[in-house]
């Protein structure tokens, strides 16, 4: 294990999501399932994952122990070049209706309501030219498991978050959790202040994968804001 | 064949293509997105929406599957999720095996995803938007599309104004219409009160209008990766291209010939740099497949003939319940 610097460079820049933290720890992790549990992966809802929960093997070091362990892996760390709102629309094929039998009953299908509601959803878009995350971890196994990672965050169906390509180098230091007496990443409000953070803005926030998840959730010092000079 | 490979489309243009973003009076703009530029700047520039072409091919493979099964029909829920991906809610709770069976017996679901109940099928494609190779895309595109002499964006687009016609109004087509003075069957005093009664209710018909569009023989790049997809996934992914290949336009206004395309894509296996050469292309309506595209549609039509047999034949319960909604 050794510190790391991983960026990821983006092919037009967009990615869906309302924060910039994208912890890389949770898309390795996504990652590790796809290869590792596809059935779940594919087949099962987080729902699934919840019940049974996996504990992703990644090939990066542990901090701390029982219920608020986490990876050494910090958020990313390059504030976004700007931010907007995007919109996607789903619509009942009414051209197509040639192929709905409506078994003798009337056919009636709202659109404006219910499960066939057409919608025009606002989607917080940011724009990075990258993302670089630090972390400890092998630096080989890394490498491989990001290799596969080809989008980020929300709607990569319609190819937002796209990754150009991946880099993963050998890091002077260990900027995992803390670079220059700023946080890089939450860390459990019990672990205390790491050497040379004097302050922290608290917030109720994910340590592991699933973020989400509230069994993975507690009260953590949180990184600052990232704003560009 | 590597069961995750990714796509590099080159999308020609052979008519003007119309892809509204915003709409002002009767004037409608292509549609445009913020992309980083080559300084790491955002630039503003059209883009043709992956999610738009990510529909399309939807409703084309389901088209393409509802021809091999016979033009059958299907109940409401499962006509929606099928052309338009289903939607989430209902009380029914996680069910793997129901996501398998949908799964197995659809493979076209099994690419595209969908929402089932409260449970969400993954997808297992990704459908980047078209960029024009211009300008501001430099940054984007692949390197062998790279030049540093492309224009601007703005300089392939024109506005185009359409004029729709109210026939009511044309002396040599008034003879047609009911309670027109040449009908004969008018009765008398309608015609005024109907003709009134028409002004107060009735918009205008006529009107001229305009839409911003992308020049014929503008090119766009596209990319779309297809995870971890079976045989007989690819070959449903391909029989969506081969229904596009029937009638290959995209955006709007194909009923006037815009967005007339050719399409080529090549393919790489996922995380490599190095192309394989080209996996299927449009070319004139015609459709050219590599090998593998091939034999993967070839897999797909026999597993689509043997669904069909199983459905006529009623030896398949779960497909006959799937496919009818349970009738």
């Amino acid at each position: 294990m050794q510190p790391l610097k991983i960026t990821a460079v983006l092919q037009d820049g967009r990615i869906a999501g309302v924060d910039p933290y994208f912890p890389l720890d949770s898309i390795m992790a996504a990652e590790w399932m796809r290869r590792n549990h596809p059935e779940a992966y594919y087949n099962a809802s987080s729902h699934l994952l919840t019940n049974d929960m996996i504990i992703p093997d990644l090939p990066l070091e542990r901090i701390g122990g029982g219920e608020d362990w986490y990876f050494a892996c910090s958020f990313n760390t390059i504030p976004p070049i700007s931010e907007y709102v995007m919109h996607w629309h789903k619509r009942f094929d009414d051209q197509l209706e040639q192929h709905i039998d409506f078994a003798g009953k009337r056919g009636k299908v709202d659109i404006k309501s219910g499960k066939n509601k057409a919608y025009r959803m606002p989607l917080v878009v940011q724009l990075f030219d990258r993302l670089e995350w630090f972390a400890v971890g092998d630096l080989e196994a890394v490498q491989d498991l990001v290799l596969g990672i080809t989008h980020l965050g929300k709607k990569s169906s319609q190819g937002l978050g796209a990754v150009n390509y991946w880099t993963v180098e050998e890091w002077p230091e260990d900027w995992s959790f803390v670079r220059d007496g700023k946080l890089t990443r939450a860390i459990p409000i019990g672990h205390g202040f790491p050497v040379g953070v004097q302050v922290a803005k608290m917030a109720l926030y994910g340590i592991r994968s699933p973020y989400w998840h509230t069994e993975n959730q507690m009260v953590c010092m949180m990184p600052e804001v990232l704003q560009r000079d | 064949m590597s069961n995750s490979i990714r796509l590099d489309g080159k999308i020609t243009l052979l008519s003007p293509l119309s892809h509204i973003g915003e709409s002002s009076g009767i004037d409608s703009f292509l549609s445009t997105d913020t992309v980083i530029g080559m300084d790491g700047r955002p630039l503003e520039v059209f883009t043709y929406s992956g999610n738009a072409f990510r529909g399309q091919l939807r409703d084309l493979g389901a088209s393409y599957l509802t021809e091999k099964l016979g033009n059958i029909k299907y109940s409401p829920e499962l006509f929606y999720l099928l052309f338009s991906g289903g939607s989430l809610g209902g009380a029914q709770s996680v069910d793997i095996d129901q996501a398998r069976m949908y799964r197995r017996n659809i493979p076209l679901l099994s690419v595209f995803g969908g929402g089932v109940g409260n449970q969400i099928l993954t997808g297992k494609i990704k459908v980047g938007a078209m960029y024009p190779l211009t300008e501001e895309c430099q940054r984007i595109i692949p390197e062998h599309l790279r030049d540093e002499n492309a224009p601007s964006w703005k300089q392939w687009t024109f506005d185009k104004s359409f004029t729709r016609m109210d026939d009511a109004k044309n002396e040599n087509m008034r003879k047609y219409l009911t309670g027109s003075e040449t009908d004969g069957l008018a009765i008398a005093g309608q015609v005024e009160a109907d003709s009134k009664k028409k002004k107060k209710e009735d918009p205008p018909q006529q009107m001229r209008y305009t839409v911003e569009m992308l020049a014929a023989g503008a090119v766009m790049y596209q990319r779309i990766d297809l995870c971890d997809l079976s045989d007989l996934e690819l070959g449903a992914f391909v029989s969506a291209l081969t229904k596009l290949s029937e009638h290959a336009y995209i955006g709007g206004k194909s009923g006037t010939g815009h967005g007339l395309v050719d399409i080529e894509y090549t393919w790489r296996k996922a995380g490599q740099k190095d192309s394989e050469g080209t996996f299927l292309k449009i070319s004139s309506d015609c459709l050219w497949l590599s090998e593998p595209a091939e034999e993967a549609k070839k897999t797909y039509d026999q597993f689509l003939v043997a669904l069909y047999d199983r459905y006529l034949e009623d030896n398949a319960p779960e497909l006959t319940k799937l496919l009818t909604g349970g009738k």
